[in-house]
């Protein structure tokens, strides 16, 4: 009699125990009904993209869950038939209360809520680069996506089970720039080229000033003849300025005086700088894709659900089937 | 002796259960996370920081779940009720608004604080022709955590995360220069540094409460 008291005695007590396991794992192992709010954005969005709404997100979502066959996963729309059957306000989805009493009503035994919580751009390549040539560069444009998932329990409140997943999505290209640079002489007031005129008598009086008066003819029409062309000492004593260039490179132009490469012009026999500036002109060809795009977005997004889904150190599947891999920080 | 001996087995297995029932206030306390405020003032200029409170609050539950010392309880479900009765659930929150949070929710304890900063810094080093910037984002994350039946602060955890991008360069102005990595802090080593801060904060917090590190 003792032994039959003390067998069942144990047969109870295995069973009990037996049951209080199976009841902590049978609810989220045992293909659970759970049903997936509308994801929210609680990400800090780089300035190169937008993030209107995240709602695509919990498509995303419902589809992998669905794929991972681990979840019965309650549809939209008949959660949406049975509000309609019980006169809740159709838009009463994006409240979670109203959620887990729908919840409650359809058999979901958790709600899958989450949110979006980053999405930001990285730029990052190599390149090679000369101020004189220009250069070459492989470029890469990445947009990468943060997104969090937690499993309520609609009968405690408690969450059971929280994830977050990363995904990437990069785009590249190939970068060439030809760079041309050469000195340019430019009318930066001094000196009108605009006109045309001839060479003119310098027997009139010459006033330090600025002004010139003439007594001989005088004309603006006809060509400018260069200094270099005609008999430059016949205006020595004029203000006189040539219209031609001269480009030196050291002692150049009958003169002991070194002169540094560039473009001169004489006046009263002296060679002036002239006005001249550095023009960089650049030619670029690129191959590939050059901006941030949604398609990106999308596809990072994606990514992101994958890895909450079936990371196998911190996913959802991981922590679910206990591989899940400490933490470190 | 052998009916004794399954008796004390029978005796031990349903007294591990009755134990199991029965828990003391820190063996995995009943927890809600409030919404974390920022304080954007120390944000660097090249930082965006919109919505970062939100992401810091999102990760901590995540950790806090992960590390499996807690009861958390989902706030969100009652957002709804404690938004009608006016209760404030960001930032700071005072010891009255916290029992009635804690009533509501069901909850005997609630963690809340603040994104405290989050910077950004680059520091290079040149010698000769070869040189590089490692960009350093840096974010710190202070939470409370308050015993609602009381008021009181039970404990207190700073938890700081840093992420780091680099970029290499070799040349100099007359050659030309070859360039590899990232020119400049990203928005990636934002999110990933208020990460490691969420998760820092909560293994402090458990080590402080529990005696033993939430995670490596």
């Amino acid at each position: 009699m003792k032994r039959i008291f003390c067998v069942l005695a144990l047969i109870m007590s295995v069973l009990v125990f037996g049951t209080s396991l199976q009841a902590e794992g049978a609810s989220l192992y045992d293909y659970p009904n759970v049903a997936v709010l509308p994801y929210a954005n609680k990400a800090a969005v780089s300035r190169e993209l937008t993030m209107g709404d995240a709602s695509l997100v919990s498509e995303f979502v419902i589809e992998q869950l669905l794929d991972s066959e681990r979840f019965n996963v309650i549809e939209r729309e008949m959660l949406e038939a049975i509000m309609k059957e019980h006169s809740f306000n159709m838009s009463g989805m994006v409240d979670p209360m109203t959620a887990v009493q729908i919840g409650k009503l359809a058999g979901v035994r958790y709600l899958v809520a989450g949110s979006v919580t980053g999405l930001s751009t990285k730029k990052s390549g190599a390149s090679y680069s000369d101020s004189q040539w220009g250069g070459a560069g492989f470029n890469k444009n990445t947009v990468i996506a943060n997104v969090t998932a937690r499993f309520i329990d609609v009968e405690t409140g408690r969450i059971v089970l929280a994830a977050s997943g990363t995904g990437e999505s990069a785009s590249t290209n190939i970068e060439f720039t030809l760079r041309k640079t050469k000195l340019e002489d430019y009318d930066d007031g001094s000196y009108d080229t605009s006109g045309s005129y001839e060479p003119y008598d310098n027997t009139g009086t010459y006033d330090s000033s600025g002004t010139y008066e003439t007594e001989g003819s005088y004309s603006t029409e006809g060509e400018l003849v260069p200094v270099a062309d005609t008999e430059v000492e016949e205006y020595a004593a004029a203000d006189y300025r040539d219209n031609s260039v001269y480009e030196t490179n050291g002692y150049a132009i009958g003169s002991s005086q070194y002169f540094a490469p560039g473009l001169y012009y004489k006046e009263n026999q002296a060679l002036l700088p002239l006005a001249t500036r550095s023009v960089t002109r650049e030619r670029k060809i690129v191959i590939g894709t050059q901006a941030f795009s949604q398609v990106q977005v999308r596809n990072a997004l994606y990514k992101a659900v994958v890895d909450l889904i079936y990371n196998k150190n911190y996913g959802i599947i991981a922590k679910m089937d206990g591989k899940a891999k400490r933490r470190k920080v | 002796m052998k009916y004794s001996f399954w008796l004390l087995i029978c005796f031990l297995l349903n007294f591990s259960l009755a134990e199991a029932a029965v828990l003391p206030v820190y063996e995995r306390p009943a927890v809600a996370v409030m919404d974390f405020g920022k304080h954007v003032g120390a944000a660097a200029a090249d930082i965006i920081l919109d919505n970062t409170e939100k992401t810091s609050s999102d990760y901590i539950i995540e950790a806090l779940v992960e590390s499996g010392k807690y009861d958390v309880v989902d706030k969100d479900l009652l957002a709804d009720k404690l938004a009608k009765e006016g209760l404030n659930t960001t930032g700071l929150i005072d010891p009255d608004t916290a029992r009635r949070i804690g009533e509501i929710l069901g909850v005997r304890y609630i963690i809340y604080g603040n994104l405290n900063d989050v910077t950004g810094s680059s520091t290079g080093l040149d010698i000769y022709y070869v040189g590089g910037d490692v960009h350093t984002v840096k974010a710190h994350i202070i939470a409370r955590m308050m015993d609602v039946t009381t008021g009181d602060i039970v404990m207190a955890a700073k938890g700081e995360g840093k992420s780091k991008s680099a970029i290499g360069k070799v040349g100099k102005e007359n050659w030309g220069y070859i360039t590899i990595g990232t020119a400049r802090i990203s928005q990636v080593s934002v999110h990933n540094s208020i990460k490691k801060a969420a998760y820092a904060m909560v293994d402090k917090l458990t080590e402080r409460l529990f005696g033993v590190r939430a995670f490596e």
